[in-house]
């Protein structure tokens, strides 16, 4: 019946056959040594001295740049990176670093360094946030959280090149964390003749979307949304990286992102769903790296409005918090409650558990001190992404909208893209946020000068936008000093501090895990400036990327 | 048939009431309505018919699978979601906004609409074909995208939502019923009314309205359908209905976190959402050919 | 015929006269300000003057609608409230992508639709006129967001047919110019063109079915129903009697005389499509208009709101320009019709 007609729709129907076919085997290029690594979020600049948040500096500062000197954790020690050694006078005020020759930058198609690295590109990079003539200072926004948080650019007092391979440092006064900032992710080294270059091509602020530096890895380009492409850095001085090519798929959420992995569509992927970190350990065709930075969740309320300016309640929110059971349901037991902003695998940790106790009795008691026997609507605003602090602050949103309604606060979630969110934040518009904080660096100072002083809140880390003379005074007292028992007592005055204005709720310490597929190679857990993708390459001589079985775990910790 | 019953008339059934009939006679037609009505029933009583609060957490039993999988509860029937709230109530409770919501805003859409159109087709008369052409060119921008438009200016959130839902439907009501009677107008039967000199109010309620009902049913039926699948699409947009409202399409946003590990959270709203929508579509089907056959004669 | 365009052509030039002035009321009706919300430049920009005075922000309206327009066609949209990026060339970019999906999708549904309507249409009432209504109707009921979460979870990550998302693996490392893959990787100077053709196609093709349903399950019922009509009418028989074969018959008269009803409602598919591309590009992470709209409107960054929805729309009218005219063209006789009204 009706032949010419079955016809037409035989050819169309076998057409879509054939298509659906050619489906069934994953076609990938041919020859590919690139890793994909799957981040969770688009970098807010690719110059790490202007940026705050992890997730650019794992995608900027391992890959593209290099420090002056860098941290061992395993050792726990300074080494040598782009300066080979360092004399300290013993006044502890003069740094003398010298510096490694025939380090070569970047080779790309839109700048061909004519010389290699000197002390010319310290200065430069150093002067960059130091210096407010420093032509480049107001470049992008002219912000520099993390030198500002820390102090940096008013400690050093002088930065001078007496050889074209000796930089002299001068502070204004000792510092006992001065090498920590240093080999910190953010202080990376930028190139200052392309820096020259673009200066008279007037096109300064290409120095921040176009980055060259002296890294394993090149910048080749950037979309938006979908990834970012780097290239193998053939002349670095640490040998050239293991792989050609480095990709950033950017993917916010992580149970897609978990799936891209599970589907070869990713080789690397950070911040895997809490809930289903059992169930990948299990799973043979991935390994689940874990790493112990430092770090804490919270939840700062903005104590420049009403009513979080009364400590009272901010103390009532802090009773109305049942934290246990957001271990236990956001973290899935990942994480220890966190009795103060300092995780209790610091020296100066001091726990205070029944400042922040769950106690919605009290809670209530405390809202009708204040005035507010029948509660108030607030907004909380939920980090959209996930971090090695917090793997789902929507989902810890939600659980905590449950418990202030119990005490009669409504709240209402909010959530932005991330830089959005941070842009947001900076400006000071929220009520409270669920944030948190992973050190940089080792020292307990970490987790009090750049998050909650009066120079904090103007380099906007200062979530809560709280502004204590006493407490700025204590921490200050504290870097002043070595002595340990001395800079105990200070740290938990400091913290008892905290307990009793609660400018922030300290909610957990967790755990930071990463995942790769079975054949990565070379890959370490992240640690404490983010995760170095120099070393990792994928073995491709295993028959399927999904179906691996056999692989020798060389790297990670699973 | 009575001889002695002199004056006996077989009664007819008007064509209205026989589309009806035709219409009941149809056995999926049926389901569709019998389903509707059980979760109008839902939406309205659903908040006392479910076992737990909407938001009620239990936090031990996170993530829970229905009740007949080897791991189930038989207290959560449906299972539970990532923060322990019970499935079922939450579909219980939500189709007061996927169903209830869109039901009544469409309906104070078509009462808005269809009484404006009625002004203007029986008192400015006929317009201009150059407006009818506009409009009809203007309303072809489907009304997801007009919703969106609305949603931007006043911002996301359910009442916002509801809102706009409301607003784009006003004037397709409008539309429909001035084009239908307009049409109407010009046909002999209605001249002949008109030369018999009834008053426009008798003109539109017994000569006109009857025979206006298809295009209205129809518009109505659309408009229902893609209300329901709008509200669900802005609040899977994250543009509607916002956390913790158990609003289905807000579920599926949600679930489409956990959907490999947790299938049923992503499964359980889009299947009444599914449900839903293929027993309004199915009525608005039926209906729309059982009245084209019924009128037709 | 040539009335018919003229006619056409003011209408549509009319609807975009008043969707401009929608788009440029906007500004106003967003909350803030209104330079602000136009040019996305913040008051406390130093351009900000310069910006108020170039957008004829100091004069009267119409001087203001006309500064919009000029700034319009220049294609100067302002930058993002988001990032500072220019909102023209973020969508010179966005758009092929979306554009890309969107036609194949149509390409698809008209492919597949009328065939099966006219199947269903020819077996009336029978088995496989019953599958055919069954399925377009669930296909028309099913909501598109679940369809493609199920899509992806059975066909990409249960069985590995194809991948979870994005347009193309981006180890391919191809050249960004066009914005739609297919064409950049045509541009691409590449040895593997043809493999990362391949894998675009595979990327492609969950998002494009999932996209082509609803388009495809209308046209069937528009078809069937279409087709229904024209069989039971006299010159059918008529034919018949002619003794034409079936096949004859099919194709000189019912399948000509049942697209000229469909025809019409193509633009009724296509942007029942667009409003469906918003759902698939945010699920498929297609980088696209869509996804960069929706997360606008939660951003509220109304420079682009205003630009993308003004296009979008304006996109569905041509279209159903497009198609208007082209039924004029080839069906004379409902030129009558159109010229009548």
């Amino acid at each position: 019946m009706h032949k010419q007609f079955n016809k037409v729709l035989k050819t169309i129907v076998g057409g879509l056959l054939a298509t659906s076919l050619i489906a069934c085997s994953p076609a990938l290029p041919p020859n590919s040594s690139g890793v994909l690594y799957c981040s969770e979020g688009n970098p807010e600049s690719f110059n790490p001295q202007m940026v705050t948040s992890a997730t650019t500096l794992d995608m900027t500062s391992l890959q593209l740049y290099d420090t002056l000197i860098e941290y061992n954790e395993q050792q726990q020690e300074f080494r040598p990176a782009l300066a080979t050694e360092w004399k300290v006078t013993s006044d502890g005020r003069v740094y003398t670093f010298s510096l490694r020759e025939n380090v070569q930058f970047h080779q790309t198609p839109y700048f061909s360094p004519t010389r290699s690295f000197t002390a010319d590109d310290v200065i430069f990079s150093f002067q960059r946030w130091l210096d407010p003539e420093h032509p480049y200072h107001f470049v992008s926004g002219g912000h520099y959280p993390f030198f500002r948080a820390t102090k940096l650019d008013q400690l050093i007092q002088r930065i001078s090149a007496p050889t074209p391979y000796t930089v002299r440092i001068e502070l204004r006064e000792p510092d006992s964390s001065f090498m920590s900032t240093l080999s910190s992710s953010f202080a990376v080294i930028l190139s200052a003749e392309y820096g020259q270059q673009l200066l008279l091509a007037h096109e300064p602020h290409r120095i921040d979307q176009q980055p060259i530096g002296t890294g394993p890895f090149k910048f080749r380009d950037f979309r938006q949304d979908v990834s970012v492409n780097y290239l193998r850095h053939d002349t670095y001085w640490r040998g050239p990286a293991a792989s050609e090519s480095l990709v950033f798929r950017i993917t916010p959420s992580d149970h897609k992102r978990m799936l891209m992995l599970l589907t070869g569509d990713c080789d690397i992927s950070p911040y895997p769903p809490a809930r289903d970190i059992a169930w990948l350990k299990q799973r043979d065709d991935v390994n689940v790296q874990q790493s112990l930075s430092p770090n804490t969740a919270f939840w700062a309320f903005n104590t420049e409005r009403p009513p979080f300016n009364q400590p009272l309640v901010r103390q009532a929110l802090a009773h109305a918090i049942n934290r246990e059971a957001l271990i236990r349901s956001v973290y899935y037991d990942h994480a220890v409650i966190a009795e103060s902003i300092l995780p209790d695998t610091s020296w100066a940790h001091v726990a205070l558990p029944e400042a922040y106790s769950y106690d919605p009795v009290k809670a209530r008691n405390l809202l009708t001190a204040a005035g507010f026997p029948n509660g108030f609507s607030m907004d909380i605003w939920a980090l959209p992404v996930q971090r090695s602090y917090n793997p789902s602050a929507r989902m810890m949103a939600e659980k905590m909208q449950a418990d202030l309604a119990f005490v009669g606060i409504r709240a209402n979630i909010v959530s932005y893209e991330w830089r959005s969110f941070r842009r947001r934040l900076a400006q000071g518009e929220h009520d409270s946020v669920l944030i948190g904080w992973s050190a940089d660096h080792s020292d307990p100072d970490n987790f009090f000068r750049p998050l909650l002083t009066c120079a904090a809140k103007r380099s906007v880390n200062n979530r809560a936008l709280w502004c204590h003379e006493g407490f700025d005074q204590l921490v200050t007292a504290a870097i002043r000093t070595t002595e340990i028992s001395e800079r105990q007592r200070l740290y938990r005055a400091a913290q008892q501090l905290l307990a009793e204005e609660v400018p922030v709720l300290p909610l957990a310490h967790s755990i930071r895990y990463q995942v790769s597929r079975k054949n990565v190679q070379g890959i370490l857990p992240p640690t404490f400036g983010g995760i170095r993708l120099h070393p990792v390459y994928i073995d491709r001589s295993e028959p399927g990327p999904v179906t691996s079985t056999v692989t020798e775990n060389t790297g990670g910790v699973p | 048939m009575q001889p002695n019953d002199l004056y006996y008339e077989e009664r007819n059934p008007s064509p209205l009431q026989q589309a009806w009939l035709d219409f009941y006679a149809k056995p999926l037609a049926r389901a569709s309505l019998y389903t509707l009505c059980f979760l109008l029933f839902i939406a309205l009583f659903g908040s006392w018919l479910a076992p737990f609060g909407a938001n009620e957490q239990f936090s031990e039993l996170l993530s829970l699978p229905p009740a007949w999988s080897n791991h189930g509860d038989l207290r959560f029937l449906l299972g539970t979601d990532s923060l322990g709230r019970d499935m079922l109530s939450r579909i219980l409770h939500g189709a007061r906004f996927t169903f209830g919501l869109p039901l009544l805003m469409v309906c104070m859409a078509a009462l808005l609409g269809i009484s404006a159109g009625v002004m203007v087709a029986m008192n400015v008369g006929v317009a201009s074909s150059a407006v009818k052409h506009l409009l009809g060119v203007l309303f072809s921008i489907p009304s997801l995208l007009l919703a969106l438009i609305i949603i931007a200016v006043i911002g996301p959130g359910l009442p916002n939502a509801a809102l706009a839902i409301g607003l784009v439907f006003v004037p397709q009501f409008l539309l429909t019923t001035r084009n239908a009677i307009v049409e109407e107008l010009g046909k002999d039967y209605v001249i002949a009314s008109q030369l018999n000199g009834v008053s426009s109010r008798y003109l539109f309620v017994a000569v006109i309205l009857p025979n206006i009902v298809k295009p209205l049913v129809t518009q109505f039926t659309l408009a229902f359908s893609a209300a329901i699948l709008d509200i669900a699409a802005l609040g899977f947009l994250g543009l509607g209905a916002q956390a913790p409202v158990p609003e289905w399409g807000a579920m599926l946003a949600l679930s489409v976190e956990f959907a490999y590990n947790t299938p049923w959270v992503m499964a359980l709203p889009g299947l009444a959402l599914f449900i839903t929508l293929i027993s309004v579509n199915v009525m608005g089907e039926t209906l729309r050919s059982t009245l084209q056959a019924r009128m037709e004669h | 015929m040539i009335r018919i365009i003229l006619r056409q052509f003011t209408v549509l030039a009319l609807t975009l006269f008043v969707l401009t002035v929608l788009a440029f009321s906007l500004a106003f009706w967003f909350p803030g300000n209104a330079i602000t919300n136009a040019s996305g430049v913040l008051v406390t920009d130093i351009h900000y003057q310069a910006v108020a005075t170039a957008r004829a922000f100091d004069k009267n309206i119409i001087s203001q609608y006309l500064a919009y327009m000029a700034h319009f066609f220049a294609f100067d949209w302002g930058v993002s409230l988001q990032d500072g990026a220019s909102v023209w060339q973020e969508f010179k970019l966005r758009f092929p992508a979306t554009l890309e999906l969107s036609l194949l999708a149509m390409a698809l549904a008209l492919l597949l639709g009328p065939p099966l309507g006219i199947l269903a249409a020819m077996h009336h009432n029978k088995p496989i006129d019953q599958i055919i209504t069954f399925f377009s109707l669930s296909g028309y009921s099913i909501p598109v967001f679940w369809m493609a979460q199920l899509s992806i979870l059975i066909f990409a990550v249960a069985l590995g047919w194809v991948p979870i998302a994005g347009q193309v693996n981006p180890l391919f490392d191809i050249p960004l110019v066009s914005g739609s893959i297919l064409v950049d990787i045509w541009l691409a100077e590449q040895p593997y063109r043809g493999i990362a053709l391949l894998n675009a196609l595979q990327h492609m093709i969950l998002p494009v079915i999932v996209l082509a349903t609803v388009p495809l399950v209308l046209l069937i019922r528009l078809t069937r129903n279409a087709c229904v009509d024209v069989l039971r009418l006299n010159f059918v028989k008529g034919a018949y009697a002619r003794g034409l074969s079936t096949p004859e018959v099919l194709f000189k008269h019912v399948i000509p005389n049942t697209m000229q009803e469909v025809t019409l409602h193509i633009s009724t598919a296509f942007s029942l499509l667009i409003t469906n591309t918003l759902i698939i590009e945010m699920i498929f992470s297609w980088p696209g208009l869509g996804r960069w709209l929706v997360r606008s409107i939660y951003e509220r960054d109304y420079p682009v709101i205003q630009g993308v929805l003004l296009l979008l729309a304006s996109l569905i009218l041509l279209v159903n320009v497009a198609t208007t005219i082209f039924h004029a063209w080839r069906f004379p006789r409902v030129r009558r019709e159109l010229n009548a009204t």
